[in-house]
């Protein structure tokens, strides 16, 4: 795919699965190839040149009427630190277990913050196509959630410039307080603000998240609905790990993983997840690339459903999903510029289910007449489209391995910052 | 690994006369162009006559590709002007969402009846009709443009290279398109709510 969508533009999950993976009508490969040859003997008598202009020409250029959006901003970004974000941050740390003092400044701050909106309202914001819904557009929307206090926040700057560190600022003539006290409250509440919440919100994940856990990389990533719980860790380099696909729901962070025969199924309540751990990626014999870190993960479209730790069996689907560590060479090395940053280390999970879902039809399709599947390993290239396409099993030497290469060849992931990345599919006869 | 001519090398080499190369590149996007076709016609048959009139007229005006696209994009855009073309010349209008539309056995087969259970797969059926029924119910642009975008899986960039219009305005049909098929999902039942989904 896909530029991400925005979150307000989705549809049902089962939609946005069955709209991304949605799968051509099933052709036997002969029949493909029955097709092919005749287009090819119609090409043989066609001329060049014979094509008339109109097939050439924009068929739905834009139209009177029609509007323009920017493409939807990737999920990951950071909140803009506007009102309701720093609100959100305060209350956070005031209603968090934090010291009194902390708490006085934050309030100080915030009403310091709330006194200057009224004395001098801002410009309305304008709120963009991606904004979230519910993110108030005025600061309006703040005025049910200041605490009520019959303390001018002049006085509460002052009282807790008594209690603690603010800085001192010479009082000015009546009571007017110059805007650099409100600043400097507003900034030091905001610091205190945000260094609790840090604190709580890192306890938190720490509770939550086994230690083992690789965060996702620092650059902003389009994340799919399927992403959106953090990745879970990985197996150890040499053991594969099957994972279900086929139901990507959300679910709780998977825990580190110490049997690595083990898969660990999504729960029905959070979206599936899959660890890429380049923790333990190291230079390997049998590598033929000097290129950086190739990671291998590949993907079941069972029928598995929510259990814990259970080894899945592949379904009726076509694709099986584990995670290898393949031979590796080196690190992935920083992204080189502010430009390769704005990519995602890595195709989203969600974004390989629906480009191979998109072309595993005609895949499994080249199949007929097999008892079992094939390996394919699907090699996508930093422009999203795939590089190569390597069969294994009963299919490797047979016409069918070409059919099968040539299928997968049309899947596309939107493009990504590492030179390369695979993903390991079976695929099933019809 | 296996090496292989990328579509730019392959039309250079059909540029020169070349056929077999060119047949190299009907293997390879066939069946996306196939799949395309079948999303904007709802119909099998014809989606397989566009396919082969879509490498056919390519070759024809292969003397006329610049190299400023890419070649799949320059395909689809003739497979879309072909299929825009097939569904303006019909004189009576396709029925969508029947138990024949191509699109809803294609999903069926594809969630094959042996090994999903019933009830999943009455829910899979229901719900490729209604979202059949609700891209049909698009105006013919609002629908090319979100099958190419979330069913084909072209960026906004790559389908607006397709349609020749800003890739904003690529952004703004997919917004449009999905408004109102959650609307039309939301009135037959298949709400967004998360708790449904489980």
């Amino acid at each position: 795919m896909n530029t991400p969508e925005r979150e307000a533009d989705r549809l049902p999950e089962q939609a946005e699965a069955l709209l991304e993976g949605w799968p051509a009508p099933s052709r036997s490969a002969l029949e493909w190839e029955d097709l092919a040859n005749a287009t090819v003997a119609r090409i043989r008598d066609t001329e060049v040149g014979s094509t008339g202009d109109d097939l050439l020409a924009p068929p739905l250029p834009k139209q009177e009427g029609e509007g323009e959006l920017s493409s939807a901003p990737p999920a990951s970004q950071p909140e803009p630190m506007d009102e309701p974000g720093l609100l959100a941050i305060a209350k956070a740390a005031v209603s968090a277990d934090a010291g009194q003092d902390a708490k006085d400044i934050v309030r100080a701050g915030l009403r310091a913050a709330e006194y200057s909106r009224q004395s001098h309202p801002p410009a309305p914001p304008t709120r963009t196509a991606g904004q979230r819904r519910g993110t108030p557009s005025s600061a309006a929307g703040l005025q049910g959630h200041m605490p009520k206090s019959s303390t001018r926040p002049v006085e509460a700057v002052h009282a807790a410039q008594a209690r603690s560190e603010l800085p001192a600022r010479a009082k000015r003539d009546g009571d007017k307080i110059g805007a650099g006290v409100i600043v400097a409250g507003s900034m030091l509440a905001l610091a205190a603000g945000v260094a609790l919440y840090i604190g709580i919100h890192a306890r938190q994940t720490e509770t939550a998240m086994a230690t083992s856990h690789e965060t996702a990389p620092a650059s902003p990533t389009p994340v799919s609905p399927v992403e959106e719980a953090p990745l879970a860790s990985a197996a150890p380099a040499d053991k594969p790990r099957m994972l279900a696909l086929d139901d990507l729901k959300p679910t709780e962070p998977e825990p580190a993983r110490k049997e690595p025969a083990k898969v660990v199924v999504p729960s029905a309540t959070s979206p599936m997840s899959l660890a890429l751990n380049n923790q333990d990626e190291k230079p390997s014999a049998g590598s033929t690339r000097s290129a950086p870190a190739k990671k291998t993960v590949a993907a079941d479209l069972g029928n598995a459903q929510g259990a814990p730790a259970q080894e899945q069996k592949a379904g009726g689907g076509g694709l099986v999903l584990k995670e290898t560590e393949d031979s590796m060479t080196q690190a992935a090395p920083p992204p080189a510029n502010a430009e390769k940053q704005a990519l995602p280390n890595r195709p989203s999970v969600g974004a390989i289910q629906g480009a191979v879902g998109s072309v595993m039809g005609g895949a499994r399709s080249c199949l007929a007449g097999q008892e079992t599947g094939s390996k394919a390993t699907v090699t996508f290239g930093a422009d999203g489209r795939v590089k190569s396409v390597s069969v294994a099993g009963p299919a490797a030497g047979t016409p069918a391995e070409g059919c099968v290469r040539s299928a997968l060849m049309g899947a596309r992931v939107p493009p990504f910052s590492e030179p390369e990345y695979s993903a390991s599919f079976t695929v099933r006869p019809p | 690994m296996v090496a292989k001519e990328t579509d730019r090398e392959l039309v250079d080499a059909a540029r020169g006369g070349n056929a077999e190369a060119f047949g190299k590149l009907v293997r390879r996007h066939q069946k996306r162009v196939f799949r395309l076709a079948v999303h904007l016609l709802r119909n099998g048959a014809e989606a397989e006559d566009v396919t082969q009139e879509t490498f056919v007229r390519a070759y024809g005006a292969i003397d006329r590709f610049d190299g400023r696209s890419e070649p799949f994009t320059w395909l689809y855009r003739i497979a879309v002007n072909l299929s825009l073309n097939a569904i303006r010349a019909r004189r009576t209008a396709r029925n969508a969402g029947t138990t024949d539309d191509p699109r809803i056995e294609a999903v069926l087969v594809e969630r094959r009846p042996g090994m999903a259970d019933p009830a999943r797969q009455t829910t899979d059926r229901e719900l490729a009709t209604a979202l059949c029924e609700g891209i049909d119910a698009l105006s013919e642009t609002l629908r090319t443009t979100l099958v190419l975008v979330t069913i084909d899986g072209m960026s906004h960039a790559e389908a607006a290279e397709v349609l020749g219009c800003p890739e904003g305005t690529v952004a703004w049909r997919i917004h449009e398109a999905r408004k109102k098929l959650r609307e039309f999902l939301s009135s037959r039942g298949h709400s967004p709510d998360p708790e449904s989904e489980r």
